[in-house]
């Protein structure tokens, strides 16, 4: 058919009118409202990251490591913890020496630059680290952490004078010796204590035949190597834990676990567990409300992605992504894979929707493990920050569409309905091609605006500072247990303002085998006012404020008034 | 050759490698493999071994009825036999006339560069099929099939982006050429540009708008891109041209699915398993169903699906940790060449080169010591050059890895008899018989034996007669009445040409057969017996 010329011009009009309207960068994607910048060379953030780089590709290697973003001095900023791996195999590693690789904690210092005090904190675990979870697991107010490792895991108090003291006397919270995924702390039976949640991968087993793949050495899958048991630990509150895996009815499974994350998925009032597992089939743990679990995964929906494919489950995070104030869930996964995003349909199930949203978009082709929600534009929604990288160092010797150093993806979420790759467009932090692993984010110059380190393999990591231009208002919360667990984890709060209301939880262990967000933040958009801030106490406990400013940064204690909290000098 | 139709495991971009390992473009060997065994056998089917006794005509014919529907132009030219014997004993320094001679084979002028002997080594392997891809390619400098050729090899072995560039390249001459715009789209897949993919086997499927699969892949495809309309339009289009399209049911179930259209989606999920045999993998679909059922308040049955999916589950589990535990990676290798190989002596072959075309053959049934294709091609060559021992060597291998395949048995004994050697004919029939001894096949073929290579009347009765009890076919009937002339009994002989009659009524040569039997009979002789 032919149109008349006079339509046809119309035609052109409206198609440039089109491309006008949703202009597109150079890059192709959509310009970022985000601008993320690349601040790791003046952040005093000198970390080393080894994964033992035997050359003999153990599979332990191309798994490490998480990390942890938490307040160690409670100075109100706060600090970042490096998990490191270490020689293999560990029985010929050297015992001593300035070599050794050990876990770091860097101290911030504000105005993002951080300082090295891993001697003087006590913290340098020489052990090969990989998960991680922080929190104040006998109620002195200062923040204990859970390493899960290559070995036996390990608990470190601390002591609340800048240093911690490793806690060596209890056997059971070593889990065993094999290689474990991520650990989360959370109060299984509500008695006011955090219990401790530890993910087991695989028995290193350094007799299996090494892997190859077109005729080159590469790391072998999990499958190749006997699974291990995830173990639930009781803090008996005196300062002792017990293993209680077969009584809770963990023991009912084992797959090959890596990330975990504990929230209340049903909104019954207690902590479900989540665990990704690598290559199978997820676990759901849903609490009984007395510390009983039963794997409900299938049943809800969230064991497989859409198409009842078995991820290469990595990375895990929660939250509300389109404001229906119910924890959705995103878990990123292997190569060609789609990291997936699991809406929380209420009633017990959720429903993969990952294709519907974009969520995985620009990320078929690549292997990703840190994740985490966050309003990095304080627009009152959760976007997303994706860590990428294969597990394979000669990758690009054997296959040209994907390498082992691969770039981090931000997705802006765009009012809860669509996810937008905005990476190449959002500044200099997402420049860095690295192999990454786990990221922790969190507003470390407390300016309002959330931040991201990444720990990139065998490298230096990446730190990301949020300078997003914006008017958009914030309000960041730090809640103090009192009848519940000191760091509430498992409480909700629920922010009101005029444009609408979020539901954030507080977490112990969350996105790849780490430990970030134990300060709440929510981005407000134009709000400058809080009009109802309700915070769910761990333990039924409900308290209600109005009216409380915007941009500040507050400590609520459970039962008092909100404070202001500023950072020390 | 794949044991079914589902699509899932033709999805070359949508499954995950083997966790174990690299990330692999996955086989898309298939469809060309087909395509290409499907043309040797064509040529089977036009020159071969049909054409040229009496006996077992109709089991060559299924023999060659795998072939394709498609016959190419130049594989109906007969091979040149007469250039073989051209070079010297002393030319015998390349490695290709060194496993020619080897083989009993006259060498090539320009063989193909293999090495003396297989390659032990991964790389090794992988570096001798691309010699040999670019070999193909200097060859045949203008076959867009060679070019496609040495596309896969890359594809392959892992260099995608040049697979990549050489489909654009065969895309520049040809813009319809479907397996280069496939190639294409299952590179953008690879790399994640879902949306390009989507493209190109769009394209593909305006190309070759019959081929159901294609428009499948499409479908697929456009839903990894988040075009859960458009998938399902494609998919239901599928659906409606082949309900039967159990792969396209489960496709069009979980892409309703993920477009919050449970009922429907129930609907498709439960056509696909309907056939549950015919799934690549059951399980994934008795999830889907149970995603929706519970979507849709029916807990019991989604709670029996679940349990149905955890059981089958289970042991597709268990054979994946299998086969990564027992991955062999030069093994694994070996078997891609080889399949490569025997699609590329499918080029060679129709471009007139049988010696390379052999030599490639020769190479691949080492290299996979269980592939009946390229055992089959070689057999083929070795009787058209009138190499019967060879061809049944080839032959009687093959009858190891289909000892149910009767066509091949009955081959070999044609072939036995063509060289004049009635005894291991009769041996070859006389064992697949015993393993099964109510083939109607089998006493078919001995009965022929019996009334054609060494007539033998009595013999020629008792399997004329014992496959007309297993078949009672107008053809059985005819033949029993042939043994029974050949063993002089004329009334059982018309008895039996009057049941023939009975069941093809329409049988000119029956009714006349008949009618000169009956002549014959009210003339003979008192003296003879009835």
């Amino acid at each position: 058919m032919c149109l008349p010329t006079c339509l046809r011009s119309c035609l052109v009009i409206v198609a440039a009118c089109c491309a006008i309207a949703s202009p597109l960068t150079t890059t192709g994607q959509p310009p970022s409202p985000f601008h993320l910048t690349d601040a790791t060379v003046d952040s005093g953030l000198e970390f080393q990251h080894c994964d033992g780089s035997s050359g003999k590709h153990y599979l332990v290697e191309a798994v490490a490591s998480g990390m942890a973003s938490f307040d160690y001095d409670a100075d109100g900023r706060i600090d970042v913890y490096f998990l490191n791996g270490t020689h293999l195999p560990l029985a010929d590693r050297p015992r001593t020496g300035d070599k050794q690789p050990v876990n770091q904690l860097f101290r911030n210092l504000g105005d993002f630059r951080f300082a090295d005090v891993t001697n003087a904190s006590g913290l340098g675990d020489p052990a090969f680290g990989l998960g991680v979870c922080i929190g104040d697991y006998d109620s002195d107010g200062f923040q204990d952490v859970y390493l899960s490792n290559y070995g036996p895991n390990g608990l470190y108090r601390n002591n609340g004078d800048g240093t911690f003291t490793a806690i060596v006397d209890q056997p059971s919270l070593g889990c065993g010796d094999k290689v474990g995924g991520g650990c989360c702390m959370l109060d299984m039976d509500s008695d006011g204590d955090l219990d401790i949640y530890a993910a087991g991968y695989i028995h290193l087993d350094y007799s299996v035949p090494a892997s190859y793949f077109r005729g080159r050495n590469v790391y072998g899958g999990p499958l190749l190597f006997p699974k291990q048991p995830d173990h639930l630990l009781e803090n008996k509150g005196n300062g002792n834990f017990e293993d209680v895996s077969a009584s809770a009815g963990i023991d009912a499974v084992t797959e090959w676990g890596m990330g975990t994350i504990c929230f209340d998925y049903d909104q019954d009032g207690d902590t479900d567990i989540f665990v990704a597992n690598d290559s199978t089939q997820n676990t759901l743990w849903q609490n009984d409300g007395t510390g009983k679990f039963t794997d409900v995964a299938l049943n809800c929906g969230i064991a497989f992605d859409h198409r009842g494919d078995a991820q290469g489950s990595m990375g895990i995070d929660v939250a509300d992504f389109n404001g229906d104030l119910w924890p959705d869930l995103y878990q990123t996964s292997y190569t060609r894979q789609l990291p997936t995003l699991y809406q929380n349909m209420r009633g017990g199930l959720f429903r993969d929707v990952t294709l519907k949203t974009g969520a995985g978009a620009g990320m078929f082709y690549a292997v990703n493990w840190g994740t985490g929600f966050a309003d990095f534009d304080n627009d009152g929604d959760k976007d997303i920050f994706v860590a990428n990288g294969h597990i394979h160092d000669n990758l690009d010797d054997l296959d040209n569409t994907v390498s082992y150093k691969i770039a981090n993806k931000v997705l802006e979420n765009q009012r809860g309905k669509k996810f937008v790759d905005v990476s190449s467009t959002s500044g200099t932090g997402l420049l860095p091609v690295e192999s990454s692993r786990g990221i922790v984010i969190e507003d470390f110059d407390n300016d309002g605006r959330p931040d991201v380190v990444v720990l990139n393999s065998r490298t230096r990591p990446t730190a990301i500072r949020n300078e997003t231009p914006s008017d958009a208002h914030w309000i960041e919360l730090n809640l103090v247990g009192i009848h519940c667990n000191r760091n509430a984890v498992g409480s909700q709060v629920l922010v009101t303002t005029q444009s609408g209301t979020q539901l954030l939880e507080v977490h112990s262990g969350r996105g790849y085998q780490s430990h970030f967000g134990s300060r709440l933040h929510f981005g407000l958009g134009s709000a400058d006012t809080i009009k109802r801030l309700e915070v769910r106490w761990h333990g039924k406990a409900v308290q209600v404020f109005e009216g409380l400013a915007a941009n500040k940064d507050y400590v609520i204690r459970e039962g008092d008034e909100p404070i202001e909290l500023k950072a020390a000098p | 050759m794949k044991p079914t139709d589902e699509f899932d495991q033709d999805i070359p971009s949508t499954s995950p490698p083997p966790e174990a390992l690299p990330a692999q473009p996955s086989s898309r060997g298939l469809w060309l493999s087909r395509a290409g065994i499907g043309l040797l056998l064509t040529v089977i089917a036009v020159l071969g071994f049909g054409s040229s006794a009496g006996w077992f005509v109709t089991d060559s014919r299924d023999l060659a009825s795998k072939s394709s529907k498609n016959l190419d132009a130049a594989a109906n030219e007969p091979i040149p036999a007469g250039t073989l014997n051209q070079l010297k004993p002393d030319a015998a320094r390349t490695s290709g006339a060194s496993i020619a001679s080897e083989n009993n084979l006259t060498p090539a002028s320009n063989p193909p560069p293999l090495a003396a002997l297989v390659p032990d080594k991964s790389l090794e392997i992988i570096a001798e099929c691309r010699r040999v891809a670019q070999h193909l390619r200097q060859i045949f400098p203008n076959s867009l099939e060679a070019q496609e050729m040495q596309a896969r090899v890359e594809f392959q072995l892992g260099d995608v982006e040049q697979a990549r560039a050489i489909w654009l390249k065969i895309l520049d001459v040809e813009p319809n050429y479907v397996h280069a715009l496939r190639g294409v789209g299952d590179v953008c897949t690879l790399n994640g540009e879902l949306k390009e993919a989507v493209q190109y086997f769009r394209r593909a499927v305006l190309a070759d708008p019959e081929d159901l699969t294609r428009q499948v892949t499409l479908g697929v495809a456009l839903l990894q891109a988040a075009e859960v309309e458009q998938a399902t339009e494609v998919l239901r289009t599928v659906v409606a041209r082949n309900p039967q399209h159990v792969g396209a049911q489960a496709e069009l179930g979980r892409a309703l699915s993920q477009a919050g259209d449970f009922q429907s989606a129930r609907t498709h999920f439960e056509a696909a398993l309907k056939e549950e045999s015919r799934l690549a993998d059951p399980s994934k679909v008795h999830l889907g169903l149970a995603t929706v059922l519970q979507r849709l308040g029916d807990k019991e049955q989604a709670k029996h699906h679940q349990q149905e999916y955890q059981r089958l589950r289970k042991s597709v589990s268990e054979q994946r940790k299998g086969e990564r535990r027992d991955y062999d990676d030069v093994k694994a290798i070996g078997l891609d060449a080889a399949r490569l190989y025997v699609d590329m002596a499918r080029v060679y072959l129709a471009g007139r080169q049988a010696e390379s075309a052999e030599l490639l053959l020769l190479r691949a049934s080492r290299m996979n010591p269980t592939d009946v294709e390229c055992r089959q091609a070689l057999a083929f060559l070795a009787a058209n050059q009138n190499r019967l021992p060879d061809a049944i060597r080839w032959l009687r291998e093959l009858a190891l890895l289909k000892p149910d395949d009767f066509p091949v048995t009955a081959e070999i004994a044609r072939l036995y008899a063509q060289m004049g050697d009635a005894e291991n004919a009769e041996r070859y029939l006389k064992e697949y018989l015993e393993a099964q001894p109510k083939s109607a096949a089998a006493l078919g073929a001995l009965a022929e034996f019996y009334l054609v290579v060494v007539p033998d009347g009595p013999n020629a009765v008792e399997f004329s007669q014992a496959c007309a009890d297993v078949q009672p076919t107008a053809e059985s009937f005819s033949r029993l009445a042939a043994a029974h002339q050949l063993n002089e009994s004329p009334p059982e002989a018309i008895a039996a040409l009057e049941r023939a009659v009975e069941l093809a009524p329409g049988n000119a040569v029956y009714m006349q057969r008949l009618a000169l039997l009956r002549e014959t009979q009210s003339t003979a002789s008192p003296t003879k017996k009835p």
